[in-house]
């Protein structure tokens, strides 16, 4: 008997050994029954369902039209462990964010839910109010890894959709991605330097490609020499196959210059 | 009448308008004049017209009075109850004593405004002069029953304050103690800065949110913490919500139920069942929303029993959502039958729970019946949407066997993928041959 117990009790230490970010839903669920009050099982459960809300929609319209209902779900259950994440951090900075986050991923199914106009002029605004939510975080606590990160990803993945409702014009279009274009890159640029310092941080966000997600933000910036300058380092750090292939996938569409984009531009409308 | 043909005769009339809207009493000059009759009918040493004093009583039962001006009228009222010496009248004068006319018409008065510190002036009266002729016996039974009635179903309980003492010993806990004092009894905006602090207060106040909501004195208070547990969301408060459920006050018993129904937890469900009957509407419909959220198959024939009992009410389109989302096939015919009846919101409540739960067979006939018994197209169109998560279109000025039609060519583009806005965009030539390859 009393070995029963004490095998019992081992695997009950082993199981709570586990982090969280290494559960799978079901785990974190069974964990969140156990202890409701446990913050870090919260938080990994809102998150896990927020990124299958990010990749179920995956910029498709089509996506977002045939899954209505089950991204509506995915909402509902990504909202209410953030939000329980958010009390019990008594409003910490990273479940904020990923409520903005979460905001402006709900913008994106708008734009692209097929409905009419009603409907789609939501897009922009809950994109105003998440990406306001993700930098009220960032107040809080500037020097967060996780915050910052949250602002690159989110950044990386507004579809152009998002802002291309007929019910906004171009240049406005152009203002709200390239706002927080900038702001992602000045992220990127902290995270680098601060993975200088601590190796330890370096190796868990792994630099090289930290530094290609820099070359390709540098490149939508039209900062193509940084761009370059990006991948090289990118390069130099890394030698995995699968960072030269991306490496390579991003110098082939990049110009090497402003003017040769101008040059590719022109010659899209046949202007020589 | 040569003058009103006269130039002069429109400025004339212009400057008697302007004069008389000069002359009229405001409102609240004009509940000034009769509250100065009934101040005359309370002292001793003046005469009163009678038909003047009762017409100012007549003017206050018709006169929405609320708030100070309320709190005004009662307690003269209360004085002229208390009044024993006779009145002297200057005009007409009364067969019934023309004091106890008066008294009479404050208790309906006081009835009509229902409220419960007047009872003991009441009961003074009646116990003072119940024996004096034309004393309106009845009328005061009736009132003291009603208004002790009002006491008895909607006060709280007499609540204690030893709730308290475990709170007052530390920092923290005085601290919600006091925020949880001002969201009661404070001002709208210092209520709603303490309900925001409490909320950032992270899981200690959760304990003592628990504990104002079993036990606060002011119904505000409970009524806050229970919308601040919903908000917080923590499935280990739920029982206490469920002992909540026992509250009288019938703000606290609807936050308390949406409450429950926010949070999502089946075990609120057996005791929210019960407030389906509840005798006022609004309770009914907190309750049969909640019911939506639980998706409790317990609740099904309570819910197919409450839409059949109550003929009007937003609960019955709420008790069929619920039918919907709990998708048992037993619902189908009241769903069906609600579909069609006469009440708009009802009816497409109704018909979208229907489309949730039929089959696709079903559904064709539910176009079939359209057409035969001539239902609203609007209604299958619901049912339609539902069922296949996708928007159907309903063409105006078409006859309902060309609608009926439309539905099926809808149904089969969907089913092909010819609707654009559902199907996957087309790949380009090498994107098949790479995935080919692959």
């Amino acid at each position: 008997m009393p070995s029963t117990m004490a095998l019992l009790l081992l695997t009950l230490g082993l199981c709570s050994a586990k982090e969280p970010s290494q559960m799978s839903i079901a785990e974190l669920h069974t964990a969140y029954d156990a202890n409701p009050r446990d913050v870090d099982v919260a938080l990994s459960l809102g998150v896990r369902y927020h990124d299958e809300l990010r990749k179920m929609g995956d910029g498709e319209g089509y996506r977002v039209r045939s899954n209505r209902k089950k991204m509506d779900d995915l909402h509902k259950k990504s909202m209410k462990y953030l939000k329980r994440a958010q009390f019990m951090t008594r409003f910490g900075p990273v479940p904020g964010a990923y409520i903005g986050s979460l905001t402006i991923v709900r913008g994106r199914d708008c734009c692209l839910s097929g409905r009419g106009l009603l409907v789609r002029w939501r897009g922009p605004l809950n994109f105003g109010i998440g990406a306001g939510m993700i930098d009220s975080a960032f107040k809080t606590d500037p020097d967060n890894v996780a915050v910052r990160l949250v602002r690159i990803t989110d950044v990386e993945n507004i579809p152009h959709q998002l802002t291309d409702g007929s019910d906004i014009t171009e240049k406005q279009k152009w203002v709200l991605r390239s706002a927080r274009i900038k702001l992602a890159r000045q992220d990127l640029d902290f995270l680098l330097e601060k993975c200088k310092a601590d190796k330890q941080l370096a190796g868990r966000l792994n630099v090289a490609r930290l530094h290609l997600r820099s070359a390709r933000l540098a490149g939508l910036n039209s900062k193509f020499d940084q761009a370059h300058q990006h991948l090289e380092q990118a390069l130099t750090i890394s030698k995995k196959p699968d960072i030269i292939e991306e490496a390579n996938d991003i110098k082939k569409d990049l110009p090497k210059s402003a003017d040769d984009s101008l040059d590719e531009t022109l010659k899209e409308f046949n202007i020589d | 009448m040569k003058f009103f043909s006269t130039p002069a005769f429109l400025p004339w009339l212009a400057l008697s308008t302007f004069w008389a809207f000069l002359q009229s009493p405001g409102l609240a000059q004009e509940l000034e004049l009769h509250l100065k009759q009934i101040r005359k009918a309370i002292d001793p040493k003046a005469s009163i017209n009678l038909d003047d004093t009762l017409d100012a009583l007549e003017a206050l039962d018709e006169a929405e009075v609320t708030g100070d001006s309320k709190r005004d009228v009662e307690k003269l009222l209360t004085q002229l109850l208390a009044r024993e010496d006779p009145v002297k009248l200057t005009g007409s004068s009364s067969r019934v004593p023309p004091l106890m006319l008066l008294k009479a018409e404050a208790v309906r008065l006081l009835r009509k405004y229902g409220d419960t510190d007047t009872i003991p002036a009441i009961r003074a009266f009646q116990k003072r002069d119940q024996r004096k002729r034309f004393f309106p016996q009845e009328g005061v039974a009736e009132t003291i029953e009603q208004l002790s009635k009002t006491v008895t179903d909607e006060a709280p309980k007499v609540a204690s304050d030893a709730w308290r003492e475990p709170w007052e010993k530390t920092e923290e806990g005085r601290r919600f103690l006091a925020l949880s004092d001002k969201m009661a009894t404070g001002s709208h905006g210092a209520a709603n800065r303490a309900r925001s602090q409490l909320l950032r207060s992270g899981n200690p106040v959760v304990d003592f949110l628990v504990d104002s909501l079993l036990h606060h004195e002011h119904f505000v208070g409970r009524r806050s913490s229970a919308y601040l547990l919903g908000q917080i969301d923590d499935p280990l408060t739920v029982p206490h919500l469920v002992k909540a459920l026992d509250e009288k006050h019938e703000n606290v018993l609807w936050t308390v139920i949406t409450s429950i129904g926010f949070m999502e937890d089946k075990r609120g469900s057996e005791r929210i069942i019960q407030h389906l009957d509840h005798k006022r509407d609004r309770i009914r419909v907190a309750a049969a929303q909640a019911l939506v959220r639980l998706r409790d198959p317990r609740s099904l024939d309570v819910l197919i029993a409450h839409i059949d009992k109550y003929k009007i009410g937003r609960s019955r389109a709420r008790a069929a959502e619920a039918l919907g989302e709990i998708g048992d096939r037993r619902a189908m015919p009241i769903l069906f039958k609600t579909m069609t009846n006469k009440h708009l919101v009802t009816r497409e409540y109704a018909a979208m729970a229907y489309g949730k739960i039929v089959t696709e067979a079903e559904l064709f006939k539910l176009t079939e019946l359209m057409v035969a018994e001539k239902l609203d197209p609007r209604e299958v169109q619901l049912a339609f949407e539902e069922h296949y998560q996708a928007d159907f279109f309903v063409h105006e000025n078409v006859s309902l066997s060309n609608c009926a039609k439309s539905f099926k060519e809808q149904v089969e583009a969907i089913k092909e993928g010819k609707d654009r806005r559902m199907r996957a965009p087309k790949k380009s030539e090498i994107e098949r041959e790479v995935e080919e390859v692959e």
